[in-house]
């Protein structure tokens, strides 16, 4: 999952950056709303964390201008006001979750989860296609019953394809989803966790389609 | 009902007012009627009495004859219930047992109505009497005639008394009638007149902290007054409501994350597997504790200076003071953008140097700190004729604050936030200038210029 955080104070962000991403997300960060809203027209995420106090602007704007233009990205509100009016205005306008600071990022993580489900419509954070099985809360996965131990950006890859199964997914997407912005999108990288994921799962679990990207085949063992 | 009420009290006046005056007119009216009747009956007994008197004068009567009985017709009392004209029957009238007369000659009696037997010695003083014959009041009349002749008329006093009861009936009856459909006009009037002041009760009563609108009420003049003065107080009471919650998000924001980036890069520490996000999360900590520190500090001086009420004054001079404070600042911040500094050099002021130092090295600190790179710092000493110093300092801001939030505790724009602060430093400042009888301006100026006025009294040297 690929998360594009707005917070203002660095050093924050660079805590919260690192605890997501042992968690098991993909973070981009940003410290204006105006390059929030940039960075979603143009790259695809599946959640937005917003702090509202924004160097330009209270970042209701933010969520308004984002469900105005028809985008249905979880929204969680991560900011230091607690007023009841602030919290209204928020979920008036479009915000998903509402979370005051300091919080746990056990308790963010979970927060985060419980937005995918409910996007994805699922009661657990269990995906299972077929013989796979991806526990998200507590990042195990299993094939035909035994456990499989994965890296960090194989768990990433394989619960972005559990997520959408028989979707293709881009590759410039998946690129983006491995290794973020900076991340070094000319190397073959992505070949080599996709080739280990199908090692230690079904090799005809994940297909290629040539010149679109990957998809995961829920029907492979036909 | 509540006792203490303009309506309640208005009811009870009111109908005390109609009350008395309506007996009063009765009672007036009552007297009046008396009076005449009284004067007509008094008449009355006098005249027949003169009456008989001449009569037997031209007539006289035989000195040993048996005296002469005047019968009286006897008519069964059938109370009040029948008219007047029912009353006068062919006979006489049932009244005639409550008129006597007695004639009496040389202390003889030689004439008497039927009824007149309980009289047994005239009255022998000429004029009027009230007696008491066998429990029964009478009025009487004596008139003695020189030759020894006596006339004596009486009427019993229940006709009068019964005559009053009537009459004073009478004047009560309306009272009591109209009493009921009076109090309940009054009430109604009373309410309809009041009902502008419960509209306008209810229109308060209504109002909550969370939504404080202004009462736009159509009023009677009387009202009018009261209704702009609550107007007032809710925009005031709304003011201080939006100030009070601005606070609470501002302090909020400065406490809730020094706090939130020790508790996350802890947690990170804590799990971290690489020297490299040790480091990370090791210098975000000391990071987050030292604005912690910085905002204690400043939280902590503020309530010093806050408790403080006098300070230690000495006199020195404007420029050493305001020299002192520059070479406070941090060389970056000193470096970023060139001072300008027009003071004469003979302005001295007095007061506590440490407290005005650190006064102007906030505004120093905060001009330089939000200022463009390179751009210009003005710090200008104009002493006015009232011996009053205005010092201004004006800087070129990449964002504009408002002006009316600058110096409230924790307000930071947003715009600063990147840029490290408590927000308490101006606060600390205008404080400081209070202590010393001065005041402290915040303004803006299109296109980018922040102006910071300081009025401090000044000691001419």
């Amino acid at each position: 999952m690929r998360i594009l955080l707005v917070e203002d104070n660095v050093t924050l962000a660079k805590g919260m950056i690192t605890s997501l991403k042992r968690l098991g997300y993909q973070i981009e960060h940003c410290t204006q709303g105006k390059h929030a809203l940039q960075a979603l027209s143009c790259s695809e995420f599946s959640l937005l964390i917003l702090d509202l106090g924004l160097p330009d602007g209270f970042a209701i704007s933010v969520i308004k201008t984002l469900r105005k233009a028809g985008n249905t990205i979880p929204v969680l509100v991560l900011t230091a006001q607690d007023a009841l009016e602030t919290k209204l205005d928020a979920f008036n306008s479009g915000a998903d979750d509402y979370v005051v600071k300091p919080v746990d990022v056990l308790e963010l993580e979970a927060r985060v989860r419980v937005l995918s489900r409910r996007n994805t419509l699922r009661r657990d954070d269990v995906l299972a296609v077929a013989e796979v099985c991806l526990d998200a809360a507590n990042m195990q996965c299993s094939y035909q019953g035994q456990a499989v131990s994965l890296t960090r950006r194989e768990f990433m890859l394989l619960k972005d394809f559990m997520l959408h199964p028989d979707r293709i997914l881009s590759r410039r997407y998946l690129d983006e989803l491995c290794h973020g912005w900076d991340g070094e999108t000319e190397s073959n990288a992505l070949e080599v966790h996709i080739h280990s994921l199908r090692k230690k799962l079904h090799p005809q679990l994940i297909k290629t389609i040539r010149g679109l990207g990957y998809m995961l085949n829920s029907h492979y063992a036909d | 009902m509540q006792i203490n009420s303009i309506k309640v009290w208005l009811l009870i006046v009111i109908n005390l007012i109609v009350i008395c005056s309506l007996s009063f007119t009765a009672l007036v009216s009552y007297k009046d009627a008396m009076h005449e009747l009284d004067e007509i009956y008094d008449a009355q007994l006098a005249r027949n009495a003169r009456l008989v008197a001449t009569m037997l004068t031209a007539m006289p009567v035989q000195p040993d004859a048996n005296p002469l009985v005047v019968s009286v017709p006897e008519f069964t009392d059938t109370g009040e219930n029948l008219t007047s004209a029912q009353e006068r029957r062919q006979g006489g009238h049932k009244y005639e047992q409550k008129i006597a007369f007695q004639v009496w000659q040389d202390n003889r009696l030689v004439m008497a109505s039927e009824n007149a037997g309980q009289f047994p010695e005239p009255m022998t003083e000429q004029g009027y009497h009230e007696l008491l014959e066998q429990g029964v009041h009478w009025i009487s009349f004596s008139l003695p005639q020189g030759n020894g002749l006596w006339v004596f008329t009486a009427q019993r006093e229940d006709v009068r008394q019964e005559m009053s009861e009537h009459i004073a009936l009478a004047q009560i009856r309306p009272i009591l009638v109209m009493m009921l459909p009076l109090s309940i006009l009054i009430y109604l009037v009373v309410k309809l007149i009041l009902r502008p002041l419960n509209r306008l009760q209810h229109s308060v009563a209504a109002r909550q902290a969370e939504q404080l609108t202004e009462i736009s009420l159509k009023q009677p003049a009387e009202l009018q007054p009261i209704q702009q003065a609550i107007n007032q107080l809710i925009q005031r009471v709304r003011h201080y409501i939006q100030q009070e919650r601005r606070f609470v998000a501002d302090a909020a924001h400065e406490l809730r994350t020094p706090l939130s980036i020790l508790q996350l890069h802890a947690q990170n520490l804590q799990k971290a597997t690489s020297t490299e996000e040790q480091h990370e999360a090791i210098s975000a900590i000391i990071d987050g504790s030292k604005r912690m520190t910085h905002l204690v500090n400043q939280l902590l001086t503020l309530s010093r200076l806050e408790r403080i009420q006098d300070i230690h004054c000495s006199r020195a001079a404007l420029v050493s003071v305001v020299e002192d404070a520059l070479s406070q600042l941090p060389l970056p911040l000193l470096d970023k953008v060139s001072w300008q500094l027009d003071i004469a050099s003979n302005i001295v002021i007095s007061g506590d140097h440490i407290l005005l130092q650190s006064a102007l090295r906030n505004i120093f600190d905060n001009a330089s700190k939000y200022a463009k790179n390179n751009s210009l710092i003005s710090v200008v000493a104009t002493v006015t004729e009232a011996s009053n110093l205005t010092l201004t300092v004006q800087n070129q801001s990449a964002v504009l604050p408002e002006p009316q939030r600058m110096g409230n505790r924790f307000f930071r724009h947003q715009g600063h936030q990147h840029i490290d602060g408590s927000g308490l430093g101006l606060s600390i400042t205008q404080r400081i200038i209070e202590l010393h009888g001065g005041t402290i301006q915040f303004e803006v100026q299109q296109p980018d210029q922040v102006i910071v006025t300081l009025a401090l009294p000044v000691a001419l040297a």
